[in-house]
C-alpha cells in the first residue's frame, strides 16, 4: 500500500489501529528503523529539481558561444597558430571554471541560506527524546508538537490534553481550531496553544501541505532582468554579426587566406560577444544576496533582487508587518452594575485560567 | 469551535461564580437581561469597529447563578513604532506601499490613519470584476485592501502588473503562495510558513516593514553595479569591433591579432567580476533597465573609444614610424588599459571621482594591468615595445580617460533632456 492511501484512511482511525497501519507503538521507532523508513519514504521535505552539477559543468561547453570558441581552437591548430590555439582553449576553460565555479559558489550561498530557514522536530527514538531536523521524520515517528511549533509532517495525536492549531495557513480559517486525541494536524500549521504527542502519519509530499505546494509550481512570471540580458546580447550580436560579415567580404575580395579569416572573425565575435555578461550579473548578484541576508532578508531567487530594484508598488501585510500583532487591551467599556476596575480584574483571571 | 471561554472563580469570601468573554453576540445571548441592552450592545460594538477596535464580551453570574452581560473590552493591534518612519522612507525611496489585510475596512483605515498612510482602503468586494480596467484603475489608487482573502491578493497583484508596475507582495501562508509567486517580488514575511517560503523570492528573518526597506536599498545597489558594468561592456565591444572593421576595410591593417583578441577577452573580463563588491549611491527612485540611456551612453563612449585607438594607430604610423608589427602591441595596450578605464568612466553617473571605487576593485584592475603592460614591454608571444612606448600608451589612456568621462556627463544630459522634451 502506498503512502498515499494510506493518508485517507489513517484520518479516521483511532489510535490503536493507527500503530499498528504503521507498525509503530507509543515508544516510537528504534533509529535503525527509522533509518530504514527515511531511505524507503525520503526526506521529509518540499522537493525542487535539481541539475547534475557535472551536466552543469559541460553545459560551458556547449551552445552557440563555446561552439565559436571550439570551431576557433580547432582553426587555429588546422592553420598551425599554436600559440592561438593554447590561449583560446584556456580562455574555454577558463571561461568554463569561473563561471562554474562562480554559479556554484552562488548556488552554495543560497542552499546555505535556505538551510537557515529549516525546522526542527522533537521525536522519540530509541526511547528518548531528541531533537532533529524536521526532513528526517519519517511515517511511525512519535514526536511532541507545542505551541508556537510549526507541525513538520501531518500527524495523528495519541496523547496530552488539546492543542490550539492555527490551520490559517492551510485553510485560511484564521481562527484557531481545537483537537483532541485522535484528530490529526497537518504540517504547516502552527500550535496556538497546548502541548501533545503526536505519530507521524505522512511526510513530505504526500502531507496535505506537499500537495498545496504542488500546486503553486504553476504561476511564473519573466523576470525583467533576463529581457534586459537577452536584449543587450542581441543588440552585440547583431552588430558583430554586421561587421564580421564586411571584414570577410572584403578578406574575400583581397584573396586572403580563407581559413586565416575565418579564425580571426570567430575570435573576434568571442571577445566582442558578451560572454561573460551573465556571470558577471549573476556574480553581482550572488554577492549581494550576501548582504542581503546580513541585513536579515534571505534571497531565495536571484534575479529578485532586480525586482526588488525596480518595484515601485510594495503591497504589505497589516498584521505582523505594519502592526505588531499583539492584541492590546483598550479602555473597557462597564454595562450597568460594573465598573472599569471589575473589568481589568476579570479579563486578568480569565486570561490565565480556563474551564 | 469555542465562541468564548469560561471560568469557574471563588472570591475570598468563599462566593462561587463563573466569568465568560467572547464574541459579543455569544456573550449577549448567554445573559438573562440579553432584550433589554442588546440594541446598546450593538451599538457599542458598531461604535467601536468604526474606530478600528475589535470587541470583546464579558460576562459573570449573580448570586443567583445567572448570566449577566458586564461589558465590553476593546482589543487592538497597535502599529510596530518604526512603521511610519519606515513608510516615510519608502515613499522617498519612490515606492508606495499599498496595505493588504483580512481585517474589516474600519480596522484596516484606523491602522492606516495611526501610520500616516493615505485612508483610501477598498473593502475586497470591489475586486469582483478583476477583468475591467476600471477595477485596475480602482486597485491602482487605493491606499490599501481590507477584508481580503488569499486569492484577492493574487488579483491585487495582477491588476497592479496590468498598469505595468512591478510589485511586491507580502504573505506567510499557504494560500498567499500563488499571489507571492505571480507578484514580481514575493516576500515571506518573518512568521511565514514553509509554503509561503519557498513560494517567496526573499524571505524575511525579522518581522516589521525595515527589513523590506534595507532588502531595497541593496538591491538598487546591486543594480547600479550591473547597470555600470553592462555600459562598460556594450561600449568596449562596440570599440573593438568597429575599430578592427575600419582599420581593416580602410588601412588593409589587423590592428591586433588573434591571439591578442583572445587575451584582452580574458585579463579584461575576469577582473571584472569584482565589481560586485564596488561602492554605489542607490537611487532614490526604482530602477529599470532604461535601454535607450544604456545603449546610448555606451554606444558615444564607443565611438569616443575608436576615435582615441585611430589616434594611437596613427602616431604609432605617422608620428613614432614604427614598423606594423610593432604597432600590433603598441595597440594592443591602449586597448586593454583604455578599456578597463571605461568602467571607471561608467560606474558613476557625475564625474568619476564621485564615488570612491572599491579597494578590491581598483586592485584586481590595477593588477591586470600590470600583467598587460608586463607582456607587451617584455614581448610574451608578440614583439617588445619596451618601457618607453608602454609608459606613452598609458599616459595617452589615461588622457582620453579624462575626456571620456566629460563626454559620459555630456550624453547624459543629452539623453536624459531629450526624455523630458519628450514627455511634454
Amino acid at each position: 500500500m502506498t503512502q498515499k492511501e494510506a493518508f485517507d484512511d489513517l484520518k479516521e482511525l483511532s489510535v490503536a489501529d493507527t500503530f499498528d497501519k504503521l507498525s509503530t507503538s507509543a515508544e516510537g521507532l528504534t533509529r535503525e528503523e527509522a533509518e530504514k523508513r527515511l531511505e524507503k519514504c525520503g526526506y521529509n521535505e518540499i522537493t525542487e529539481k535539481k541539475a547534475n552539477p557535472l551536466v552543469k559543468f559541460f553545459g560551458y561547453f556547449w551552445g552557440p558561444i563555446p561552439w565559436m570558441i571550439e570551431i576557433a581552437a580547432a582553426l587555429s591548430a588546422v592553420i598551425h597558430h599554436w600559440a592561438d590555439f593554447w590561449i583560446i582553449t584556456a580562455l574555454l576553460l577558463v571561461n568554463a571554471v569561473v563561471g562554474f565555479w562562480h554559479e556554484h559558489k552562488a548556488e552554495n550561498a543560497i542552499e546555505l541560506l535556505k538551510k537557515r530557514l529549516s525546522l526542527n522536530a522533537k521525536v522519540l527514538r530509541d526511547g528518548t527524546w531528541q531533537v532533529v531536523p524536521s526532513r528526517e521524520l519519517v511515517p511511525g515517528d512519535i514526536v511532541r508538537v507545542r505551541l508556537g511549533d510549526i507541525v513538520p509532517a501531518d500527524i495523528k495525536l495519541i496523547s496530552g490534553d488539546y492543542v490550539q492549531v492555527d490551520e490559517s495557513a492551510l485553510t485560511g480559517e484564521s481562527l484557531p481550531v481545537e483537537k483532541h486525541i485522535a484528530d490529526v494536524a497537518y504540517a504547516g500549521s502552527i500550535i496556538k496553544q497546548g502541548e501533545m504527542t503526536a505519530v507521524v502519519y505522512a511526510t513530505a509530499m504526500n502531507t496535505y501541505f506537499g500537495k498545496t505546494a504542488k500546486l503553486v509550481e504553476v504561476a511564473k512570471t519573466e523576470s525583467h532582468f533576463q529581457k534586459a540580458v537577452i536584449k543587450i546580447g542581441d543588440y552585440l550580436i547583431v552588430l558583430a554579426a554586421f561587421l564580421v560579415v564586411l571584414i570577410f567580404m572584403v578578406a574575400l575580395f583581397r584573396h586572403e587566406s580563407l581559413l586565416e579569416t575565418l579564425q580571426f572573425v570567430l575570435v573576434l565575435i568571442v571577445a566582442s560577444i558578451p560572454v561573460a555578461l551573465p556571470a558577471v550579473l549573476s556574480v553581482t548578484m550572488a554577492v549581494g544576496a550576501a548582504a542581503l541576508a546580513r541585513r536579515k532578508a534571505i534571497v531565495s531567487k536571484l534575479a529578485a533582487i532586480e525586482e526588488m530594484a525596480g518595484m515601485d508598488v510594495l503591497c504589505s501585510d497589516k498584521t505582523g508587518t505594519l502592526t505588531q500583532n499583539k492584541l492590546t487591551l483598550s479602555e473597557p467599556v462597564p454595562f450597568p452594575g460594573y465598573s472599569k476596575e471589575d473589568h481589568a480584574r476579570r479579563t486578568r483571571t480569565q486570561l490565565t485560567s480556563r474551564s | 469551535m469555542h465562541k468564548r471561554t469560561e471560568a469557574s472563580i471563588q472570591d475570598a469570601e468563599g462566593n462561587a461564580f463563573k466569568v465568560s468573554k467572547g464574541a459579543p453576540q455569544v456573550i449577549l445571548s448567554l445573559a438573562a437581561n440579553a432584550p433589554q441592552i442588546e440594541d446598546a450592545v450593538n451599538h457599542k460594538v458598531l461604535e467601536l469597529a468604526e474606530k478600528g477596535y475589535r470587541a470583546l464580551g464579558v460576562a459573570r453570574t449573580n448570586k443567583e447563578g445567572e448570566w449577566e452581560f458586564a461589558g465590553i473590552i476593546p482589543l487592538y493591534d497597535p502599529p510596530r513604532e518604526d512603521s511610519a518612519e519606515t513608510l516615510r522612507t519608502a515613499e522617498d525611496m519612490g515606492v508606495q506601499v499599498k496595505m493588504v489585510t483580512g481585517d474589516h475596512t474600519a480596522i484596516a483605515k484606523e491602522t492606516a490613519r495611526l501610520i500616516n498612510l493615505g485612508t483610501n482602503i477598498l473593502p475586497s468586494s470591489s475586486l469582483a470584476n478583476k477583468g475591467d480596467s476600471a477595477t485596475k484603475k480602482l486597485v491602482e489608487g487605493a491606499d490599501g485592501f481590507a477584508e481580503v482573502y488569499p486569492e484577492h491578493k493574487y488579483c491585487i497583484v495582477e491588476c497592479l502588473q496590468a498598469k505595468r508596475h512591478i510589485v511586491g507582495m507580502t504573505g506567510d501562508g499557504v494560500n498567499d503562495a500563488p499571489a507571492l509567486k505571480k507578484a514580481d517580488v514575493g516576500i515571506a514575511v518573518e512568521s511565514a510558513t514553509d509554503a509561503a517560503r519557498s513560494a517567496a523570492d526573499i524571505v524575511l528573518t525579522l518581522p516589521g516593514l525595515s527589513v523590506i526597506i534595507d532588502a531595497i536599498k541593496e538591491s538598487r545597489k546591486i543594480f547600479q553595479r550591473m547597470n555600470s558594468y553592462a555600459m562598460y561592456r556594450i561600449a568596449e565591444t562596440i570599440r573593438v569591433l568597429f575599430f578592427m572593421t575600419l582599420s581593416i576595410l580602410v588601412f588593409n591593417f589587423y590592428p591586433v591579432t588573434a591571439l591578442m583578441i583572445v587575451l584582452l577577452a580574458l585579463l579584461n573580463d575576469l577582473p571584472i567580476m569584482t565589481i560586485a563588491f564596488d561602492n554605489v549611491k542607490y537611487s532614490d527612485t526604482p530602477e529599470k533597465w532604461n535601454m535607450r540611456v544604456v545603449l546610448g551612453i555606451a554606444t558615444v563612449l564607443g565611438i569616443a573609444g575608436v576615435i582615441s585607438s585611430f589616434g594611437i594607430f596613427y602616431i604609432g604610423e605617422e608620428i613614432l614610424h614604427m614598423t606594423r608589427e610593432y604597432i600590433q602591441p603598441f595597440i594592443y595596450l591602449k586597448l586593454s588599459v583604455a578599456g578597463h578605464l571605461t568602467l571607471f568612466v561608467t560606474r558613476t553617473r557625475g564625474p568619476f571621482w564621485s564615488i570612491k571605487p572599491a579597494k578590491i576593485l581598483l586592485l584586481a584592475i590595477i593588477s591586470t594591468q600590470m600583467v598587460a603592460t608586463l607582456i607587451v614591454v617584455y614581448g610574451i608571444l608578440m614583439p617588445p615595445i619596451g618601457w618607453t612606448l608602454a609608459l606613452f600608451v598609458w599616459a595617452y589612456a589615461l588622457a582620453w580617460f579624462i575626456v571620456n568621462d566629460y563626454v559620459k556627463r555630456a550624453a547624459y544630459d543629452v539623453f536624459e533632456h531629450r526624455e523630458i522634451i519628450f514627455h511634454r
